[in-house]
C-alpha cells in the first residue's frame, strides 16, 4: 500500500460577502460595496466560480 | 392613499441589490389598510438600464416616482443614499408642492429634528421600526388631519418641529404579516439586472442586538433588544419564497441569529424537514455561540457561508470598541467552519481613531492567522462614524473627509465621481453625513489605511502563510511589508491597486527578491518552500473540475498509459512541509526546521483544493505518469529505486496495486489516446 496521508483541506470557493445591500431592517448591511471583495462575480453567497482568487 | 415607497438610487459596480424587504413589510401593511402602495426601486431601475447613470439621474428618478402619482412618498433610506434622497426629495417637492414627503431609516431615525430643520423639503421622520407607524401616518394624512398622536413620528407643523414619543417596539413580530412580494419585481429580475448565478431573497429571522460596539448603530435603533420571528413562521416563509417566487438562496437577516441554539437547532430541524434544505442560506454569526455540533448542523440545513465579526487582533483597540475575542476560539471556529465547507467572512476594523501602528498590526496579523486556519473572507474596513453610536457621540467633532469607505460608495453618477451638488450637500452637513467622512488615526495615514483595507485581504487569501512567515523572517511588521509589496507590484505591474491577479504575479518574486536580503544565518530556510506549497496550491485551482477523471478500467491496467489529470500536481520540498503546515496551523511560525524531504500531491476537486503527503514511491509513480508510458514501462523506471530486491512481475504487481490506489483517489486517468468513454 502506498503511504498517503492528508496535510491540508481548503474550500476555495469565492466566500459570501458580509451581507449586500440587503434593507431588512434589520440587517446593517455595509458591505458589498466592499473594494476588499476582489474575485469577479463573488460578491454573491451563490458564488461558486472556484478559486476565483487564484490565476486563472 | 397613493403612496410611492422609494428606495434610493445607488450603483456600484461590486455590489448586487435585493429586494428591498423594510419597503415591501411597509407597502404590505399599507396594502392591507386599504392604502395603495407602489414599490419604486430606484436601484433595480439602474441596474436594469431604466434609469441612465448620468448626471441627469435625479431627474429621471423624479419623473419615475411621479409616474406613479403619489399624494404621498416615504423613502427608506440608509447613511450612503441620504444625500440622494435629501436630493429628490427637493426635486419632488418643487414639482409638487402638495406632496406629502417622509423618510426613515437608520440616519433620519437618530437625525431626525437636524434633518426636518436643515431640509424642508421633508414633512415627516418615522423614526425605528416602521411596520405600526407608518399606516397611522398615512392614515392621518389621508384623513388630512396631523399626526399628533402617532408615536415614532418626528414632524413638522409650520416652522415648529414636533418630536412625537418614541413608539414601543413591536411586541410579537409574528403579528406582521408574511411580506407581500406581488409588490417587488420578480427575484429573477434582480437576479438577471445583477447577473447573479442565483435569486437571493432576504428572510428575516430576528431584530435587535444586546452588544454595546462603540461603530454600531443597529444596537441603538433596537435598543439592544432582541426578537426573533417564530422558526416555523421563518421556515414558512423560505416555502412561500421558494415555491412561489423562486428564491434560490436565503440572507438571514438577524445578527444574532446563533444567539440561542435551541432557536438555530429548531430551525435546521424545520429547514430540513421542509425539504429546503437543499436551498443555501447564509448568516450573521458569533464565534462565541457556534461550535462543532451546531455548524455541522447548520451546514446540513443548508448553510453555506456566515459572517463573525472578529474587529481587532489588538487587546487595547477591542477594549475600546468594548468587544471581547478569544483568539483559540476563533481559529478553532474558522477551522470547524471551513472544514465544513462554509467559508466565514470575518469582519476586521482598522484605523479607530485610538488606534497605533502596533494595533493596526496587531489586526493584520490575526487576519493572516486566520487565513491560515482555512478559506476565509477577510473584510478590511476603516470605521465608518454612523449617527446614533458611541463613535459618533465621542467624535462627531473631528471628522475629515479622507477616503471613500464601503458606506460612502455608491453614488458616484458623474463618471465615477459624485456629483457636484451630492459633493455639496455632504461637505455642507458633516453631521448629517457622517459616513462621507472619517477619522483620523495615529496608527497611519487615511490613504494608506485605505490601501490596506483594498489590498491586505488579498494576501490573506492567497498567500496568509508565506507572508506571516516573512514578516517574521525580516522583523518587518505586516503593515510596513505590505507598503513594500505594494510598491513592488506598482513597479512591476504599472500604477494601480493591487487585485488578484496582480498578487498571484508579484508576490513570490518579491517574496523571494526580499528573503535573499537576509544573513545567511541558516534560519528561515523553510520559507521559500511555503512560498512554493501556496503557489503550488493557487496553481492547480485554475483546473478545477467539477467531473471525475476518465475511469481507469482496472482490467486492462497494464496496456494503458497514464496521466494526472490536470487538476493533479505534485512536488518534492527539501523540508517537511507537512510538520510546517501543521505548526502553522497551531499558530506556531518556528524560524528554523531540519532538512527532512517531504513529497506531495495537490488535488483540487470543484471548491475542494486537498494537499497530501506521499511516499516516494507514489510520488515517482504519479510524476512519471505523462500520458505516455504504459504501466509496465513505469515499473521498469521505478524498479531500481523503489523494487530493487523484487523479481520484475511482482513489482509490477506492487506497481499494479499502488496505480489501484491512485486511481481510486482520482489521482491518475487513462493517458492520451484513450477515450473517457473507451476508459469507462
Amino acid at each position: 500500500m502506498l503511504k498517503i496521508a492528508t496535510v491540508e483541506k481548503r474550500t476555495t470557493s469565492a466566500a459570501a460577502c458580509h451581507a449586500p445591500a440587503c434593507h431588512a431592517p434589520s440587517c446593517h448591511a455595509p458591505a458589498c460595496h466592499a473594494p476588499a471583495c476582489h474575485a469577479p462575480a463573488c460578491h454573491a453567497p451563490s458564488c461558486h466560480a472556484p478559486a476565483c482568487h487564484g490565476p486563472a | 392613499m397613493r403612496v410611492a415607497l422609494v428606495f434610493p438610487p445607488f450603483y456600484h459596480p461590486a455590489m448586487y441589490n435585493l429586494p428591498p424587504l423594510g419597503l415591501i413589510n411597509l407597502g404590505t401593511g399599507l396594502k392591507q389598510a386599504g392604502h395603495e402602495p407602489h414599490l419604486v426601486d430606484l436601484v433595480l431601475a439602474i441596474r436594469s438600464g431604466a434609469l441612465p447613470v448620468d448626471a441627469g439621474l435625479y431627474r429621471a428618478a423624479v419623473r419615475l416616482i411621479l409616474a406613479t402619482e403619489p399624494e404621498l412618498v416615504a423613502f427608506s433610506a440608509q447613511c450612503t443614499t441620504y444625500p440622494a434622497v435629501v436630493q429628490l426629495a427637493r426635486q419632488l417637492k418643487a414639482a409638487v408642492p402638495a406632496l406629502k414627503i417622509a423618510v426613515g431609516g437608520h440616519n433620519a431615525s437618530f437625525l431626525d429634528r437636524e434633518t426636518l430643520a436643515r431640509f424642508p423639503e421633508f414633512d415627516a421622520v418615522v423614526r425605528g421600526e416602521g411596520e405600526a407607524t407608518v399606516p397611522e401616518l398615512v392614515a392621518a394624512w389621508a384623513a388630512g388631519a396631523e399626526p399628533a398622536t402617532v408615536a415614532g413620528v418626528t414632524w413638522r407643523r409650520d416652522r415648529e418641529i414636533v418630536v412625537n414619543p418614541d413608539r414601543e417596539l413591536l411586541a410579537d413580530l409574528d403579528a406582521l404579516p408574511l411580506p407581500d412580494y406581488a409588490l417587488a419585481p420578480p427575484l429573477a429580475a434582480y437576479r438577471e439586472a445583477c447577473g447573479l448565478p442565483r435569486a437571493i431573497a432576504i428572510l428575516e429571522a430576528g431584530r435587535g442586538c444586546p452588544h454595546r460596539c462603540v461603530y454600531c448603530s443597529e444596537s441603538v435603533l433596537w435598543r439592544r433588544r432582541t426578537r426573533t420571528f417564530a422558526v416555523a413562521r421563518v421556515v414558512d416563509e423560505m416555502r412561500v419564497l421558494r415555491e412561489r417566487h423562486g428564491a434560490e438562496c436565503f440572507l438571514l437577516a438577524y445578527d444574532q441569529f446563533t444567539a440561542d441554539r435551541r432557536y438555530v437547532e429548531a430551525f435546521c430541524r424545520q429547514v430540513t424537514a421542509a425539504g429546503l434544505n437543499a436551498v443555501p442560506w447564509y448568516c450573521i454569526s458569533r464565534l462565541d455561540t457556534v461550535d462543532a455540533d451546531l455548524l455541522a448542523q447548520m451546514r446540513a440545513a443548508g448553510c453555506e457561508s456566515m459572517c463573525y465579526g472578529i474587529d481587532s487582533g489588538s487587546p487595547r483597540t477591542l477594549a475600546f470598541i468594548d468587544k471581547r475575542i478569544d483568539r483559540e476560539i476563533l481559529f478553532e471556529r474558522v477551522r470547524r467552519t471551513t472544514a465544513l465547507g462554509m467559508v466565514p467572512t470575518l469582519s476586521f476594523v482598522i484605523g479607530f481613531p485610538e488606534e497605533e501602528r502596533a494595533d493596526l498590526d496587531a489586526t493584520l496579523e490575526l487576519a493572516l492567522w486566520c487565513g491560515i486556519q482555512g478559506n476565509v473572507n477577510p473584510l478590511l474596513q476603516l470605521p465608518t462614524v454612523l449617527p446614533g453610536t458611541e463613535l459618533y457621540r465621542r467624535y462627531r467633532d473631528r471628522l475629515v473627509r479622507g477616503v471613500d469607505t464601503y458606506f460612502a460608495l455608491g453614488l458616484e453618477f458623474a463618471g465615477g465621481a459624485r456629483l457636484p451638488e451630492d459633493e455639496a450637500l455632504i461637505a455642507g452637513a458633516p453631521e448629517l453625513f457622517a459616513s462621507f467622512y472619517n477619522l483620523p488615526c495615529p496608527g497611519l495615514p487615511l490613504p494608506e489605511l485605505h490601501r490596506l483595507a483594498e489590498g491586505f485581504p488579498l494576501v490573506v487569501t492567497l498567500f496568509p502563510k508565506s507572508f506571516l512567515l516573512l514578516c517574521r523572517a525580516l522583523g518587518a511588521a505586516p503593515s510596513v511589508l505590505f507598503a513594500d509589496f505594494d510598491a513592488w507590484q506598482q513597479q512591476a505591474a504599472g500604477r494601480g491597486p493591487l487585485s488578484a491577479p496582480r498578487c498571484f504575479a508579484h508576490f513570490p518574486d518579491f517574496a523571494r527578491a526580499r528573503l535573499a536580503t537576509r544573513p545567511a544565518d541558516g534560519d528561515w530556510g523553510h520559507l521559500a518552500e511555503v512560498l512554493d506549497y501556496e503557489v503550488h496550491a493557487l496553481a492547480v485551482a485554475r483546473f478545477a473540475k467539477g467531473e471525475k477523471p476518465g475511469n481507469i478500467d482496472l482490467q486492462r491496467l497494464d496496456e494503458w498509459p497514464l496521466r494526472r489529470p490536470a487538476n493533479v500536481r505534485v512536488a518534492a520540498f527539501r523540508f517537511d512541509l507537512p510538520a510546517i503546515v501543521a505548526d502553522l496551523g497551531r499558530g506556531v511560525a518556528a524560524p528554523r526546521y531540519p532538512q527532512t524531504p517531504s513529497r506531495l500531491v495537490f488535488r483540487q476537486d470543484g471548491a475542494q483544493l486537498e494537499v497530501a503527503a506521499i511516499d516516494a514511491f507514489g510520488f515517482e509513480l504519479l510524476a512519471r505518469s505523462d500520458g505516455a508510458t504504459p504501466l509496465a514501462g513505469l515499473a521498469a523506471a521505478l524498479r531500481q529505486d523503489h523494487g530493487a530486491g523484487r523479481a520484475p512481475a511482482a513489482f509490477l504487481g506492487d506497481c499494479r496495486a499502488a496505480v489501484r490506489q491512485l486511481a481510486e483517489l482520482d489521482l491518475l486517468e487513462p493517458g492520451t489516446g484513450i477515450s473517457s468513454e473507451e476508459g469507462r
